[in-house]
């Protein structure tokens, strides 16, 4: 299957000055995610909610390819790169499906910070309570941003 | 080391020339000798000990291990031989060792020695011919170091401090010195010290900004340090304040009015642990599957691409209905399937190139159906994820109804203990509650010490690698700084091994002393194990596994100890006989006969000085047929010396 696969990359980047809070998430065992990768997926499926991907200013290295799980996040990743248009021919690049998956977590960053880091209580609370109520209530993107700008 | 021979002229009350020849090891490797108080079994052990390591191994004058009257038969100014000469076998060597004191008599009633006395060892070749050994004293040394000989020849009365509370600085000796930890312990500060020398020398020849790296490193380094010592400090006091919590407890254990109450509130404090540990499984599962949840977010964006992929298969786009292989290979042999010629620049090569653009390769084919079985597999996984959040919240919520019920029902006990009615449970449980809240402040210093001390390494790894990239800018003091990286490793690994070796060992000699304990012990004792901890206490399990050192009594803490001592000398390796000074005064008959059963069998040569009631009755008969050599010493009232008996069988 990999062998469709052309234009390989082997790091994962963000924009430079998320990465203090993505460690802020991530360090000690009080923190909500366990891996810089867990912070990177759910910023990136909540950018796709909003729709409109971000391009980085200022690149900074936070994971390597391999950190991906590849049955539950190469697909998802894969299932953003064909996204609207479903072009197909999206799945074969590697970094092209990279780069809007960066830019989908750059511009859902935001919001993950609002609804986690920037919320009263303890930040794992704060994450459950996301997404539960994404989970039960599915608010349309629009509200997710409203969340976000509040 | 195995002990031949052992010879006496004039060392204190032992007149003349007098010998004792040990038994070899083998089946009958025991020398038992007989004498009551005063008889001279002291002074055979002090000989031992003298010959081998001198002055510093007795506390007794030198002027006094003359014999009295083979000074008072002598004439002023003529000298007067003490000596001890021991004949021993190590790996198949034969060695005597011969220390000698020359006194002369000054008057009647003083003498003087010349000199110190003298030491000198031979090693004895096969035909008889000897060679002086150069360095004698160095030999001995790594023979049987003269901080071990303690763990071998002991005073069979004085060994239960090993067991005794509080003693754990002796325990962790005892394993240092015999396992000869030491030597690491040794080269780990050696290696410190050079690799800090070498950095104050890199500092003074460093300028600018490696100097400035190198100041910093040596700051941070000293902090840690500071800290390590600290957290030690913090550790010991943590120890200290547990044995005490846990003798109060045992205290109040025994106030018959409130033994159940603090019974109970033990076990109950036992569940809120195992509840604790489990709450903290749940936190930790929890956070994992939270940090995964954005699973539960990618519902739209799968479903999305499922539909879309699912319009183009019924579009006929996937597969295309065109194979990419077919078309390329067309190309190549310029035939078609139809047998027509597709000549180059013809517009049935066109018509094949246009179709290959439209093709989507075999493996492109494969992955697309691939992605549509993933996606539906992570939806599959996304409806879970409420659910089993649920459940997991609610196995926390739970656990915390469990904790906090434990935690009252404690409370409660404990205030009824602080109200009772007893002046004497009063007092013991207001001291326990404060020394809980000491210890509970003690371990919060503990973990904050603790993360300091893992920021200042982290720094500490920072600024190694700050220095590296700055040294590469700097040619100058390649050499020293060579140096400094290597001696810097050395001892950081070093001390890597140091802790390693350390840990495996202390659990080896566990492992080896509880064999010997539990064959030792007498089976009707509720003592049912041992343990050496990782602070180096001693302890004995009652049959439901909790420490009892306080209950056993001094001849059980003596079997206790000897198990250790012989555990830890099988580990060592280090042979040597076992020479025990009344080793049975405090034993119950039961562990005496137990240890005469099975000591001989622990060690290559056992010697044994007993009083005449010490060994009689039933652990006489059971240590008779291991009897090799046996003698008795008879003390002459008339001229204060000690005549040594051979004892035939």
């Amino acid at each position: 299957m990999d062998s469709a696969i052309k234009d390989r990359r082997d790091s994962v980047y963000i924009e430079a000055q998320y990465h203090p809070l993505y460690k802020e998430l991530t360090d000690g065992a009080e923190a909500p995610f366990e891996y810089m990768k867990d912070v990177f997926m759910t910023a990136l499926l909540l950018g796709y909610r909003l729709g409109k991907p971000k391009p980085l200013e200022k690149r900074h290295m936070i994971f390597k390819i391999s950190a991906f799980n590849p049955s539950v996040d190469l697909p998802i990743l894969r299932a953003v790169a064909l996204g609207p248009s479903g072009d197909i021919s999206a799945l074969t690049s590697e970094n092209r499906t990279l780069t809007l998956a960066e830019e989908y977590a750059n511009a859902g960053f935001a919001a993950l910070r609002a609804e986690v880091l920037d919320r009263p209580g303890l930040t794992v609370n704060n994450l459950i309570l996301l997404l539960q109520r994404l989970s039960e209530g599915e608010p349309s993107a629009s509200e997710v941003a409203t969340t976000a700008d509040s | 080391m195995k002990i031949d021979n052992l010879r006496l002229i004039n060392f204190r009350q032992y007149y003349g020339e007098q010998a004792i020849r040990f038994a070899p090891d083998g089946p009958r490797n025991v020398t038992v000798i007989n004498g009551n108080n005063g008889a001279g079994k002291t002074s055979l052990f002090l000989a031992l000990n003298w010959c081998l390591y001198g002055d510093k191994a007795i506390d007794t004058p030198i002027g006094e291990l003359t014999n009295k009257r083979a000074l008072f038969e002598a004439a002023p100014n003529v000298e007067v031989q003490t000596q001890v000469q021991l004949r021993f076998r190590h790996k198949a060597m034969r060695y005597v060792a011969t220390r000698t004191l020359v006194q002369y008599k000054v008057d009647s009633s003083s003498w003087k020695a010349l000199g110190k006395s003298d030491f000198v060892l031979l090693r004895v070749k096969s035909g008889g011919a000897a060679e002086q050994v150069a360095n004698p004293e160095a030999v001995i040394e790594t023979l049987l170091p003269s901080n071990v000989r303690s763990y071998f020849f002991f005073d069979g009365e004085k060994i239960e401090r090993f067991s005794s509370p509080g003693h754990e600085t002796d325990v962790k000796e005892a394993i240092r010195n015999v396992l000869q930890i030491e030597v690491l312990e040794r080269a780990k500060e050696h290696l410190d010290v050079v690799a800090k020398e070498y950095q104050k020398e890199l500092k003074a020849q460093a300028t600018g900004k490696l100097q400035e790296v190198l100041v910093e490193e040596e700051r941070t380094r000293s902090t840690l340090d500071q800290a390590k010592i600290k957290l030690s400090g913090l550790l010991d006091e943590e120890r200290a304040a547990k044995r005490l919590l846990q003798e109060l407890e045992e205290r109040l254990v025994d106030v018959k009015a409130v033994s159940d109450s603090v019974e109970l509130r033990h076990d109950l404090e036992e569940q809120q642990k195992a509840r604790e540990a489990e709450y903290e499984q749940l936190q930790i599962q929890l956070r994992g599957e939270v940090s995964r949840g954005y699973v539960v977010l990618a519902g739209r964006v799968c479903d999305q691409a499922i539909e879309l992929l699912d319009q183009k298969r019924k579009r006929g786009q996937i597969p295309s209905g065109v194979r990419e292989v077919l078309i390329r290979d067309l190309l190549t042999s310029r035939q078609c399937i139809c047998g027509r010629d597709v000549a180059p620049h013809s517009r049935a090569e066109a018509e094949l190139q246009s179709l290959l653009e439209r093709a989507v390769s075999s493996e492109l084919e494969d992955f697309v159906s691939q992605l549509t079985s993933s996606l539906v597999a992570v939806n599959g996984q996304a409806g879970r994820f409420p659910v089993d959040l649920r459940n997991r919240l609610e196995a926390c919520r739970k656990t915390e109804g469990e904790l906090e019920r434990l935690h009252d029902q404690i409370e409660r006990i404990s205030e009824k203990l602080k109200d009772s009615p007893l002046e004497q449970v009063v007092g013991l449980e207001r001291r326990r509650q404060e020394e809980a809240q000491k210890r509970e402040q003690l371990v919060g210093d503990t973990a904050v010490t603790r993360d300091r001390i893992e920021r200042l390494q982290q720094e500490l790894k920072g600024l190694e690698d700050r220095r590296e990239t700055v040294k590469q800018q700097e040619r100058k003091s390649e050499a020293i700084y060579a140096k400094y990286q290597l001696a810097r490793k050395a001892a950081d690994k070093v001390e890597s091994i140091f802790e390693d070796f350390a840990s495996s060992m202390r659990r080896a000699i566990q492992t080896e002393a509880r064999t010997i304990f539990q064959s030792l012990i007498s089976k009707a004792t509720q003592f049912s194990d041992i343990r050496l901890t990782d602070d180096y206490r001693l302890e004995v399990l009652d049959r439901w596994g909790y420490a009892a050192r306080l209950e056993m009594s001094a001849g059980e803490r003596q079997v206790l100890s000897l198990s250790f001592i012989a555990g830890m000398a099988k580990i060592s390796g280090m042979e040597s006989p076992l020479v025990m000074d009344t080793p049975f005064g405090r034993l119950y008959s039961v562990h005496r006969e137990n240890i005469v059963e099975h000591l001989p069998d622990l060690t290559g040569q056992l010697a044994l000085f007993v009083q005449d009631e010490e060994l009689h009755g039933a652990a006489r008969r059971k240590l008779e047929p291991r009897i090799g050599v046996e003698y008795s010493l008879e003390f002459d009232h008339a001229t204060g010396c000690t005549r040594i008996v051979e004892v035939t069988q």
